[in-house]
């Protein structure tokens, strides 16, 4: 039987009124629409099940896993956040995931998440703010000091990056607030199963039509989002 | 176990930090713009994070401007959220502000200003120890009427662009009235911060000097 406290706290910390920055980053679809590549709720729904949620499975995900596994250990995380530093090849994205990491840090740091000031001072002293401080690191270091299980904290995690990009969706004006709903529905089917998979062993990425349109975006161009 | 503790950072250390919000183009950059050599002139150090909507024109506009060093002007993106960035989630606010603190160290005052937004928008207290709404003559003479949280609930309530009252068929000294009524002892300063003369601006300057840095001015 699940334990109600860390379902509660799961529920709490991957709300999108939970303090992150995330709402600020598009993960690249700010281009695609200005482009003209993704126009509607279908299109939107394909993003997702093509690229968004595979890019998170194969890359974040074991990131994820193994910070989850050295949560009470902040050199062992860092080693972890260093790796996904070498590995992270699209700098837009990787900015995004640091910028998010290090506020995920800040906020449980100030509600005194186990865990999280232990890190946040780990960084400070030892490491280069661009370099470290990787979203997946954070959140699988939070969700053991959460109490949460290693499922809940991925499923907590995968949905925050969805409902992230669904959100950004509605704000660029190609979907509306209702229709959302209706891709985040059907989008969990690619979530389940993709979850339900064991996760790789290796970190790696390819999602080439995000990963280039979060570096395409010009310095003139008019824009919402950080990315 | 988790514990509470205090949401409000009374101990942070460093730079005091304020905001500007206020509807779109009511005049927040052109203010800041009018301040920094006021400040500059009584030695206090600032830096500015812009919070631009769509682009990064004001940040760009302090950084070409030749008033400011300009690294120390940073913009933060809104996602589309100009009140979301200052109220509901401010972490990439505090973080541009904690950078610029890092890398000036003898900053006295760090400005904060929003993106336009309607007269609901407030800023959160974990992000600014003070904060200041700006509106204009020329947005109507009914809009401190509208009340709204902004109009309320802000420290310094800044009425700008005086000089266009009699343009646009508005009674300053009126309006001024008016808001002082609704604000109770809560502070009403009118202002210009363009063209041949400005006005009010030394009075904000005051203020601001007075009510978060703590200098000892007269009221
Ligand atoms: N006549 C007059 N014009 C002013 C005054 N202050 C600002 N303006 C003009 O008002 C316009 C908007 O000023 P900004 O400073 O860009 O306003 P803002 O509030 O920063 O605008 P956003 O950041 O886009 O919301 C500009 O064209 C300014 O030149 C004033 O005191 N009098
Ligand atoms: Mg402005």
């Amino acid at each position: 039987m699940t334990d109600l406290r860390s379902q509660l706290r799961m529920l709490q910390c991957c709300d999108s009124a939970f303090p992150s920055g995330a709402f600020a980053f598009s993960s690249g679809l700010e281009t695609l629409v200005n482009e003209g590549r993704v126009k509607s709720a279908t299109d939107l729904h394909q993003l997702l099940d093509g690229q968004v949620i595979p890019r998170w499975l194969d890359f974040d995900r074991p990131f994820l896993r193994q910070a989850f596994a050295s949560a009470q250990d902040p050199d062992a995380l860092y080693q972890i956040d260093t790796r996904c530093h070498l590995q992270n090849t699209v700098e837009r994205l990787a900015r995004a995931s640091r910028r998010i990491g290090r506020s995920l840090l800040t906020v449980h740091a100030r509600i005194a998440t186990p865990g999280a000031k232990a890190y946040q001072d780990h960084l400070r002293a030892n490491a280069p703010p661009e370099a470290t401080g990787y979203e997946p690191i954070v959140q699988g270091m939070l969700g053991a000091g959460l109490g949460l299980d290693l499922s809940q904290a991925e499923v907590g995690a995968l949905n925050t990056v969805v409902t992230g990009v669904t959100s950004a969706a509605v704000r660029l004006g190609k979907l509306g607030a209702l229709d959302a709903q209706a891709v985040l529905a059907a989008a969990a089917n690619a979530m389940v199963a993709g979850l339900s998979c064991p996760a790789p062993e290796y970190p790696g990425a390819f999602a080439p039509l995000v990963e280039i349109a979060a570096q395409r975006r010009t310095a003139e161009q008019i824009s919402l989002f950080a990315n | 176990m988790n514990v509470i503790s205090s949401t409000a950072d009374a101990k942070r250390p460093g730079a005091a930090r304020i905001g500007i919000g206020g509807p779109v183009g009511s005049g927040k950059t052109a203010l800041i713009e009018a301040l920094i050599p006021v400040f500059k002139a009584r030695g206090i150090e600032i830096a500015v994070v812009t919070n631009d909507l769509v682009t990064k024109e004001d940040a760009r506009r302090l950084q070409a401007g030749g008033l400011i060093d300009p690294d120390r002007v940073l913009a933060v993106e809104a996602g589309a959220c100009p009140h979301t960035v200052i109220r509901e989630d401010p972490t990439l606010n505090i973080a541009a502000a904690d950078d610029l603190e890092a890398a000036f160290p003898d900053l006295d005052l760090v400005v904060i200003e929003s993106g336009g937004d309607n007269l609901a928008s407030t800023f959160s207290l974990d992000l600014v120890d003070w904060w200041m709404f700006v509106i204009d003559v020329a947005q109507g003479d009914d809009i401190p009427r509208k009340r709204g949280p902004g109009i309320l609930q802000s420290d310094l309530l800044v009425i700008n662009k005086l000089d266009l009252a009699p343009h646009v068929f508005v009674d300053a000294d009126a309006i001024l009235a008016e808001a002082r009524q609704i604000r109770g002892t809560a502070q009403v300063i009118g202002c210009r911060c363009k063209g041949a003369t400005v006005e009010g601006i030394e009075t904000i300057a005051d203020t601001i000097a007075r009510e978060v840095l703590f200098h000892e001015i007269p009221a």
